[in-house]
């Protein structure tokens, strides 16, 4: 490899981890935020075993491990950057030619770029791409052009191996093989037992698994969609097996010199241009919109929901009633809610859907408003939503604050526990241990002790369709209950209805001066 | 070697890794008080085929516990280490030798290099075995409408070993429920499947076959089932059962029926036989079982209120009506058993010992579902005078709810939230000649407090089997998968 093109690997290489990093910590943090809390990853023994005994258990355990980071949105940009880094050297490895000829450099680009963009597919989890690296790390071991009889022992050994450490990604190593051993017309025979291995390896391990055999085909934790994988995996697969393959075989121009350099440059630029080209469609706005409020909502940035609305009006249900919530938090609902672009009552509480996403976005709505027993279900629903069994981290936090607030500290010591045990959880844990059982720490706590302050003081069934009465109820209860009297105020205004606003009004008023005791 | 058992095998390594310290106990000090263990083991009675009594000390603030248990009449084990995990076969020579008596724990324990010396306390084996293979139960996360990883599982009595059933990972989308067998004996069980692909499954006679159990004469599906024990007839009720959620209430739940009826299914004929009488307008009737001789059907009755304003108000007593298994027909007098109006309670899940002496019930303020009522109780009904009265020496200030007798009705188990308030765990105990229950233990694990607090799961409906439940998993999965089922008649 001459000096010039040596450089050029470089600097692409750099470029990818940069722009990657950049991509994933600046623009798309929320979707590592959405990632980082469906899993609770616990620092003990059984959450390890519970991983590791089933196919691409290894790489779960792996990958979880790693998304934790994604606490930090730094970090969790400096792991994937790294790992589609890592993903790139080993096809760029896997594809050195003999006439170490760089030419065709860019097509090894292909893989960690189709997979930097599946990723933007919010149900793929990260355990796709570690297993995919787990896979190149033995095509790289693969003694490809030794002795056969070495290759097939490495067969027989490291297919079954990689099975139940990557899952099903380790077809992209038997393919890789195969496609080796067919395009060097050394064995055709090792080539199709190789594919029949696989499968074989598969069928054996299935009676052993309590899953459908078609799961173990799919990836036990590939993706959140657990009855299909989605199809960028497929083509992620496919690219990763056979670009070294055909890298090592297209012809290459007799020129070595810098216009040979050019082409090169250029075909990696057309690589970006393609990615580029796919951007929108692997990152669905609309979709991410949502995350991103679920993650400014979540730090409670509401200013920043705010200007991002004023900047751009948000329409989906989930980023309207978030919007609504910024705007009430701030004391401007009443006021400005009209401002913007609003979906009825849905857009002030949205519709129970048992989804992770619009239960815990909601119950988020109903824990500010001091709604404590309804946050507490929705937030318990959003983690039994999560359909690879995962369980949540932000949801085993929110569910020891809300049984702290309703005074469950036993509980409460229960989920804290658990959470000690976490990497980036844990000083918070051990902090709040302190307030269990300490009732006036809690009276003080200035979330918590407000919060139980705000809760209802008499009992009856949540219903969304009377969420204006409950409304009510909540300002009867504590009439400092400023939220609360903003969505009161509000709701009426969603329906354009002036009487009813009136009437409220009136009570709101009479309420604060003593005048009235029921709702 | 499958899965599970690699895992129950790594587990066990890691554990002894974890557990040991192997510190000698020299000039101990004595603390003239119990040691504050976990689970409360002191005073328990156990039977003698039950896996060992492992239990933490209730503080982690120690270095190394050491246990000497000795027997009455014979017989030592010993454990060291940070916590009191005993060896499966010494446990088993240690009671099966001190059956009818008593086994003396001394616990010493290091603090900061000293050793303390607390009181001794018994744990008394009963003379009366449990002869029965294990425990069956339901183990799903305490939540509300959605669920994730659930399933039903087994659980050897004498060991530690918990198998899969059938979990929902094999049928995605899909809840199992109400795994029930008949006596305790696995030769004949069934169990219903929720979701996409619901049916009711029964296993008889080394057959399986799946129910659509829903026909245009009934409300809709069976639910709540009983066994006779014959094994011919399974009574079910059927529910159109809804939930509300308290804004407030510690209860966080609230389960009622708009209207509830019951029926028989006759397993030879796949015929569902109806009865006017339980299947009253203005009446819910649930939870139908039969009695020991088979010759009388209980069951569950409240009034039907409206909903969600007569909540509070409905009250379900228990009633008894004839069953005749020769011509397979009801009786035609319904029979109250305890009036619920009167007494101001509401029964769920009576449950007739098999001996033909006593039902078990559960009774909360008002509803029909008191798993999720705070002041839910235990209740016994004497069959042979008519008296019944709260299994005080067995509740607990939160919920006990489901529960279930052994075959030789010696022993039940029944679940309790008594731990956190919301996780329901399983405990055992005894009943003597006098029909006082001894006091309860919760179901022995390895390592337990921290099995206990890492476990996300409730456990429910439990019920002894006679034997380990041999189920053909992924013939069964495929099953529920398919479409295939088959369809009930009904006669009147």
């Amino acid at each position: 490899m001459g000096k010039e093109k040596r450089w050029m690997v470089v600097v692409v290489m750099v470029l990818l981890t940069v722009c990657s990093w950049c991509f994933w910590a600046l623009r798309y943090p929320h979707a590592m935020a959405y990632q980082e809390q469906l899993q609770m990853f616990l620092f003990d023994h059984e959450y390890f075993t519970e991983r590791i005994c089933h196919p691409g258990g290894l790489a779960r355990y792996v990958s979880e491990f790693l998304v934790q980071f994604y606490n930090n949105v730094y970090a969790g940009a400096f792991v994937i950057s790294m790992l589609l880094l890592a993903v790139h050297y080993a096809v760029g490895v896997l594809s050195r030619r003999r006439d170490e000829s760089c030419f065709w450099y860019a097509l090894t680009l292909l893989p960690s770029l189709a997979l930097w963009m599946s990723m933007g597919d919010m149900n793929v989890r990260f355990m796709f791409a570690v297993s995919l690296l787990f896979a190149l790390v033995a095509m790289v071991g693969y003694p490809r052009g030794k002795d056969l009889r070495c290759c097939v022992s490495y067969l027989i050994i490291l297919t079954p191996l990689l099975f139940m450490a990557a899952g099903p990604s380790f077809f992209v190593f038997v393919l890789y093989v195969s496609l080796t051993e067919l395009t060097s017309r050394r064995s055709v025979v090792l080539a199709l037992l190789a594919l029949f291995y696989s499968v074989v390896c598969v069928i054996c391990v299935a009676p052993f698994v309590p899953c459908p055999v078609y799961r173990l085909f799919y990836g036990i934790g590939y993706s959140l969609v657990i009855n299909e994988l989605p199809t960028s995996l497929y083509a992620v697969m496919t690219l990763t097996s056979v670009t070294p393959v055909v890298t090592r075989l297209l012809p290459v121009p007799d020129d070595k010199g810098k216009r040979s350099l050019v082409i090169s440059l250029c075909m990696c630029v057309a690589a970006a241009l393609l990615t580029a080209g796919v951007y929108p469609s692997a990152f669905q706005k609309s979709r991410y919109d949502v995350l991103r409020s679920d993650y400014l909502m979540r730090s409670m940035r509401w200013d920043s929901i705010i200007r991002e609305a004023e900047k751009e009006q948000p329409h989906a249900p989930l980023t309207v009633a978030t919007l609504n919530l910024a705007l009430a938090m701030r004391g401007q609902l009443t006021e400005r809610g009209g401002q913007f672009f609003q979906n009825g009552w849905q857009g002030a509480f949205p519709a129970f859907n048992k989804n992770f996403e619009y239960s815990i976005m909601t119950a988020e709505i109903y824990y500010h408003l001091g709604l404590i027993n309804t946050a507490q279900r929705l937030d318990f629903e959003a983690m039994e939503a999560i359909p690879d069994n995962n369980k949540s981290v932000r949801v085993v936090k929110r569910l020891a604050e809300t049984n702290i607030i309703n005074g469950d500290y036993v509980v409460a010591r229960r989920y804290l526990r658990l959470l000690e045990k976490t990497m980036f959880y844990s000083t918070w844990a051990k902090r709040t241990l302190s307030l269990v059982g300490n009732e006036m720490a809690v009276e003080k706590h200035p979330e918590y002790g407000y919060l139980r302050k705000m809760r209802l003081r008499n009992d009856f069934f949540f219903s969304e369709q009377e969420i204006d009465k409950i409304m009510g109820q909540l300002v009867m209860s504590n009439k400092d209950n400023n939220l609360a009297v903003q969505y009161l105020l509000f709701l009426p205004q969603l329906e354009g209805n002036r009487q009813k606003y009136m009437m409220y009004l009136d009570f709101v008023n009479n309420i604060r001066s003593g005048a009235v005791s029921d709702f | 070697m499958t899965f599970s058992m690699m895992r129950r095998f790594m587990l066990s390594l890691a554990l002894a890794t974890l557990m040991s310290c192997e510190h000698h106990v020299e000039n101990a000090v004595d603390v003239e008080e119990f040691p504050s263990i976990f689970p409360d083991y002191i005073g328990v009675t156990i039977p003698s085929d039950i896996a060992p009594m492992d239990f933490d000390l209730t503080d982690t603030d120690f270095d190394c516990m050491d246990v000497t248990v000795k027997g009455e009449r014979g017989g030592k084990i010993h454990s060291n280490g940070t916590t009191a995990d005993f060896d499966v076969d010494e446990w088993r020579d240690l009671l099966s030798l001190n059956k009818g008596g008593k086994i003396v724990f001394s616990v010493c324990v290091e603090r900061n290099g000293k050793w303390f010396r607390y009181k001794e306390f018994d744990m008394y084996v009963s003379q009366h075995d449990l002869e029965e293979w294990g425990l069956t139960y339901r183990r799903v996360a305490p939540g509300y409408e959605v669920y994730s990883q659930m399933g039903l599982y087994q659980r050897d009595l004498s060991s530690f070993d918990e198998y899969e059933i059938l979990s929902n990972e094999r049928i995605p989308g899909n809840c199992v429920n109400c795994h029930t067998s008949n006596k305790t004996n696995p030769d004949n069980y069934l169990f219903h499947v929720r979701g996409g692909q619901g049916a009711t499954v029964l296993h008889k006679k080394g057959n399986t076959m799946l129910l659509d159990t829903k026909t245009s004469e009934t409300l809709g599906l069976c639910v709540y089932p009983y066994w006779h024990k014959d094994g011919r007839f399974v009574a079910f009720s059927t529910n159109n059962t809804r939930q509300a959620f308290h804004v407030s209430d510690p209860s966080r739940v609230e389960v009622f029926d708009y209207d509830s009826d019951l029926q028989i299914l006759d397993t030879e004929s796949n015929t569902l036989l109806l009865s006017p009488l339980v299947m009253r307008e203005d009446y819910n009737e649930t939870y139908p079982c039969f009695s020991a001789d088979g010759s009388r059907l209980f069951f569950c009755s409240a009034k039907q209120r409206d909903f969600p304003t007569g909540t509070r108000d409905v009250r379900y007593g228990l009633m008894a009506m004839d069953f005749d298994v020769s011509h397979a027909s009801y009786g035609s007098v319904v029979d109250t058993l305890i009036d619920a109006e009167r007494d101001s309670i509401s029964i769920a899940f009576p449950k007739p010992s098999y001996d033909g002496r006593y039902i078990m019930f559960t009774v909360a303020d008002y509803g029909t579902f008191p798993i999720w009522h705070h002041e839910a109780d235990l209740c016994l009904l004497n069959l042979s005078d008519g008296s019944w009265r709260k299994m005080d020496e067995v509740n607990s200030d939160d919920t006990e709810s489901y529960h279930n007798w052994s075959d030789n009705s010696r022993w039940f188990v029944f679940s309790s939230r008594r731990e956190d308030g919301l996780y329901t765990r399983l405990y055992l105990s005894s009943i003597g000649e006098d029909g006082m229950a001894t006091k309860p233990f919760l179901l022995p694990q390895r390592n337990p407090r921290h099995f206990y607090e890492r476990m996300m799961y409730s456990y429910n409906v439990p019920d002894f089997t006679k034997r380990k439940v041999e189920m053909e998993k992924r013939k069964v999965s495929n099953g529920i998968l398919s479409e295939q089922r088959i369809r009930l008649s009904s006669r009147r």
